[in-house]
């Protein structure tokens, strides 16, 4: 006021035009201050006009959400017409850019879903848990082995194909409760990235897919704290940001309530028919992140930690074990703008994976470990110019793994093994997405990849022509190097539609050898080495896409082929000079698969349907099984459709439901039995001769929003689990029984479900 | 709530339960349970393999038995005998194929031939040199004793052994353990003190027609009972063979069982073993005087007893 009052006599006009500094457009909307009583804004043409006394000496402040803010000096010697230009902010978020593309095919990978929070939770509950990975095996192209969520199998793909980050973390068997859900908590996740093989090389990748959870990045404005009481685990999340909002943290916990049943089970279950008589289950997982903001900088500090144990045994005492596994890393990773064409983030990273098994088998004592822990150092850097979309960098990691330490708990110590991998691998990549025209663009890239081996490494030869390999510490074992090209290329045919296709040849230097006939964390990580090349990929693929806004509507059709090199089943080898090498329990083999993907999307005022269907078939060939020929593999599924609906009943009423039907998985079961040596023995005859039969069921969910006045938010949750209480195997096995007659024996097949008709409850409060 | 967790865990408990599947239709494999023993006659046991699900009378047990193959033997030094079929009672189904002149001896190798059926099955396998061994008992009270053997061990080379007990008290023919094939890894060269396992109870067809229970462990045995050892030395092939077969029973039932697990077989054409046994045999008991607690060694006939 001051100001104004002195200079009221005698005004002076300043023009001026703000730009982009970037494109030059003219920006509307810019605060431009003058004092803190005098400001205008810029018009829809960026042009401004301000009046100041003749005296006028200052700063004028010129500010948008979406520009860095600028400060210029004015005097009277200042040009009556100004020209402003404002640098666009950077958004930060490393992995992916917020663009200006107006179409609806923003990226140009195909097989790629990109799933947000909302979406994640929008599948019935089970036993009270939400679950984003029900969400993500909903997907066309994505299968989960069984029962759960765990083992996902992706386009035919193996199990261990499929690569899990969580914040920068890096996860191996990612999932609680032998596979029944994933460890992700649901909270605090902001969105999931899928990517069904051809993973941009910049970021982390298997042979068969990527997927790649993100948490949160800013504080719920609602509330701080939420609460998730289910009838399995109970979930609490805290949130928080400095007042500047420079400052963010997350911290979530879960953890399982059982000991609760277990306790009540003693009133009401005699304890020979009790599950928890002779079973015990814990799992819990804590993650959290911290962030702080510089002006042109997120530096970031990501955690997660779980486990899983779980002790059983049978009433007969023949067989007892004590199992845990479980996951825990960190990442400190800066992100920076060096200005808006040009970013780098750089982490740190550390994980490892642990599993156990302790157990009792015919009074003979078993111990079994697998361990793998990581070291990582990434840096990435983003540079947009003109058409081009580039982003290189390096990734240089450090593995010390034991894939197997078995003891049999004999007299000799012939029946223990322990295997120790020392291994490096340096990555550098670079990838580039050029837009040739407004309705063409490609994607290509490519990753350059040494692996190398180190000792300590003996290897007994057999023979002469295998003679012994033997090297200390840290001397150089083996090395591979390989180039893992990616391409992908986007036509959008008009507004609505597209055409997509991708060809990738990808490598995979770790390894999941698969030891059991039912999925489980026992399944063992050993990497590449002398005997043991990397397995790789290549992929093909072709779409069809389209998303109608005005219609609420989206589709999409995608085919693809894979063909696999290198991969690797576990077969336990007791020829006795063989026993000493580990790699000598590994057939090696190739693999296929091809089929095609459907998905319809359709969003209704009140609700949203999604169906997704996917062909496909797989199979294998290795060079130890089925006389070297060709055979279903345990992944070889060839329909799978997935129906999800949500629909709000009222304004504090939400239902949904999700039916599956898929055909079944294969498997091994023996052929036939035989007497010997006084016994009864199987034998199995051909690999993956028996396919479950088919699995489907049907799951409900409703949502009730209380009214409350204690808290911000109160939804109470039903959400019934195979409605119509089908029996889907889980496993089979077969077990023999001696009968009271003489000479009478029984062999039975034994159905393991883990999901009958399950009714459950939990309330999600905010605070 | 008390209604949902009651819910919950009946949920829990009734997860599992018999199915019945569609037989797989089967080739039957034929399966071999053959040994020749240093010094002592060949037997081969015949039988063929049957449908997983079923169950399994005394009758259909008795029929799994091929009792119309012929069956011979050739030694390294081109011996051949026909195997002669023989009714045992001890065993079930009671028939075996022995040879009545040839006898193993350490250091031969020998071919085994079985025409059944139209197929020919073929083995190979050597009786290697006999064990260095000692037999002692060790009382350990309560009425019980332990069995040890004592392994002078070769040294520089691998050995395998291989060993199985007759508790004359409770068994009419000789029982293996879960532990009784094992290799000399750990003590190569050395002299090396290893307790002794019984035959284990989940024996099916042994434990039918056991006469009598042993309700002790099985790395014990009653001090008033005599047992009867039979201790060799087994080629590397063989021991593969043993020692998959061993795994295999340990896991037999458990649905963690590795799924390309498939048990070891020397017999081509077929399924199951023919091993060559270089054997030493003893007797152990004990006896009051403390200073006489062991054993009849190599020179005790009990040749007629199993």
């Amino acid at each position: 006021m001051a100001f104004l009052g002195s200079s009221a006599f005698a005004q002076h006009d300043f023009k001026g035009v703000v730009l982009d500094s970037l494109t030059k457009r003219r920006i509307e909307g810019v605060h431009v201050l003058v004092s803190k009583n005098y400001a205008r804004t810029t018009d829809a043409q960026g042009q401004f006009t301000i009046k100041v006394g003749q005296e006028f000496k200052g700063e004028l402040v010129f500010s948008h959400a979406a520009y860095e803010t600028k400060v210029v000096h004015l005097d009277m010697q200042s040009p009556g017409n100004m020209h402003v230009e404002l640098t666009p902010k950077v958004v930060l978020v490393d992995e992916f850019k917020l663009t200006s593309n107006q179409n609806n095919f923003q990226d140009n990978v195909s097989g790629m879903h990109r799933l947000s929070g909302a979406e994640l939770t929008q599948q019935p509950v089970l036993m009270g848990e939400q679950d984003i990975m029900r969400a993500v095996i909903a997907l066309p192209g994505v299968q989960s082995v069984n029962e759960g969520v765990a083992g996902l199998m992706v386009r035919g793909g193996a199990a261990g194909q499929n690569a899990f980050e969580f914040d920068g973390i890096e996860l191996l068997n990612p999932y609680h409760l032998i596979g029944t859900f994933s460890t992700f908590n649901p909270i605090l996740t902001e969105s999931v990235d899928i990517y069904k093989g051809s993973t941009p090389v910049h970021l982390s990748s298997k042979l068969s897919s990527s997927i790649i959870v993100k948490t949160k990045n800013k504080a719920d404005s609602l509330s701080k704290v939420n609460l998730n009481i289910g009838t399995l685990s109970s979930n609490l999340t805290i949130q928080g940001a400095s007042a500047n909002n420079r400052f963010y943290y997350s911290l979530g916990m879960r953890r399982t309530i059982l000991e609760l049943y277990k306790g009540l089970s003693e009133y009401i279950i005699p304890e020979k028919h009790s599950f928890f008589a002779n079973t015990s289950y814990l799992f819990y997982d804590v993650n959290g992140k911290l962030n702080y903001r510089f002006s042109k900088g997120l530096l970031s500090l990501s955690f997660y930690k779980g486990k899983d144990q779980f002790e059983t045994s049978d009433l007969t005492g023949n067989f007892q074990a004590d199992i845990e596994w479980g996951n825990q890393g960190a990442t400190l990773n800066y992100f920076h703008a060096h200005n808006a064409l040009f970013t780098s983030s750089h982490s740190l990273s550390y994980n490892d994976y642990g599993f156990s098994y302790k157990g009792d088998v015919l009074f003979r004592d078993v111990l079994f470990k697998s361990e793998y822990q990581r070291y990582n150092l990434k840096n990435s850097f983003n540079l947009i110019k003109n058409n081009h979309d580039i982003r290189f960098g390096s990734d240089l990691s450090f593995y010390s793994s034991t894939p197997q330490f078995l003891s049999l708990g004999i007299e000799s110590s012939s029946n223990t093994m322990n295997v120790d991998d020392r291994n490096s691998s340096i990555q550098l990549f670079v990838g580039d997405t050029y837009k040739l025209s407004s309705c063409f663009s490609i994607y290509a890239g490519a990753k350059m990849e040494l692996f190398s081996q180190f000792g300590p490494y003996d290897y007994f030869g057999a023979n002469e022509n295998e003679p012994n390999v033997n090297r200390g510490n840290w001397e150089h074992v083996k090395s591979y190097v390989t180039i893992s090209p990616v391409v992908h290329s986007t036509y959008l045919i008009n507004d609505v539609s597209a055409l997509k296709a991708s060809y990738s040849h990808s490598f995979q230097n770790f390894h999941l050898g698969g030891i059991a006939t039912i999925p489980l964390p026992a399944d063992i990580w050993l990497p590449s080495s002398r005997l043991i090349k990397p397995e790789s990929c290549h992929q093909l693929t072709a779409g069809y896409s389209m998303k109608n806004s005005d219609h609420q509507i989206e589709a999409s059709l995608e085919v693809y082929g894979r063909h696999y090199l290198n991969q690797l089943i576990f077969i336990p080898n007791l020829i006795a000079s063989e026993t000493a090498n580990f790699e000598d329990h590994l057939s090696k083999g190739i693999a296929q698969s091809a089929g095609f993907e459907l998905l319809i999307k359709k969003a209704f005022p009140r609700g949203n349907a999604q169906i997704a269907y996917t062909y496909s078939k797989a199979r294998s060939k290795y060079l130890d099984l089925n006389n070297k020929d060709w055979f279903d593999s345990k992944y070889d599924r060839p329909h799978d459709l997935n129906i999800t609906l949500s629909y709000d009943l009222s304004s504090r009423i939400s239902a949904s439901a999700n039916w599956v039907f898929a055909s079944g998985n294969k498997t091994t079961l023996p052929e036939q039995a035989y007497w010997r040596m006084g016994y009864l023995m199987m034998h199995n005859g051909e690999i993956n001769n028996f396919r479950y039969p088919a699995y489907h069921r049907l799951d409900l969910g409703v949502d009730f929003e209380l009214k409350t006045k204690r808290f911000k938010s109160s939804i109470l949750n039903f959400s019934i689990v195979n409605v119509y209480n089908r029996s889907n195997p889980y496993f089979l096995f077969f077990q023999s029984f001696l009968n009271e007659s003489k000479y009478q024996i029984d062999i039975k097949a034994t159905q393991v479900s883990l999901f009958p008709i399950l009714p459950s409850i939990s309330w999600r409060i905010k605070f | 709530m008390k209604y949902l967790y009651t819910i919950l865990m009946i949920g829990l408990f009734a997860c599992s339960q018999e199915v019945e599947l569609d037989e797989m239709p089967i080739t039957p494999v034929v399966v071999v349970d053959g040994w020749i023993e240093h010094n002592r006659f060949a037997e081969v046991f015949l039988t063929k393999g049957f449908p997983v699900l079923a169950t399994y009378d005394s009758m259909f047990i008795f029929n799994t038995f091929l009792n119309d193959a012929k069956v011979e033997i050739t030694d390294s030094e081109g011996d051949t005998e026909i195997l002669t079929l023989y009714q045992d009672d001890k065993y079930f189904p009671p028939y075996v194929y022995r040879t009545i002149r040839m006898k193993g001896e350490s250091g031969r190798s020998y071919n085994l031939k079985v025409t059944t059926g139209g197929q020919t099955l073929r083995a190979e396998t050597v009786i290697p040199s006999l064990p260095q061994v000692t037999f002692s008992i060790e009382a350990v009270g309560d009425g019980k004793m332990n069995v040890l053997v004592e392994i002078t061990d070769p040294p520089g080379e691998e050995n395998f052994y291989f060993y199985r007990t007759r508790s004359l008290k409770n068994s009419l023919i000789f029982l293996t353990s879960m532990e009784s094939a094992f290799n000399d890894f750990s003590f190569d060269g050395e002299v090396f003190l290893k307790q002794l396992h019984k035959g284990v109870s989940e024996n099916l067809v042994n434990t039918i027609i056991t006469t009598q229970v042993d309700s002790l462990s099985d790395n014990e045995f009653s001090i008033n009972d005599t047992i009867l050892v039979r201790f060799s030395s087994v080629s590397p092939a063989s021991a593969g063979v043993l020692q998959s077969t061993f795994l295999h029973l340990q896991s037999r039932d458990n649905p963690f069982t590795i799924a390309t697990s498939q048990i070891e077989s020397n017999i081509v054409g077929g399924v199951g073993h023919f091993i060559g046994l270089g054997t030493v045999k003893g007797v152990v008991y004990h006896v009051s005087d403390p200073g006489l607690e062991v054993f009849e060694q190599n020179n005790h006939n009990f040749e007629t007893e199993d």
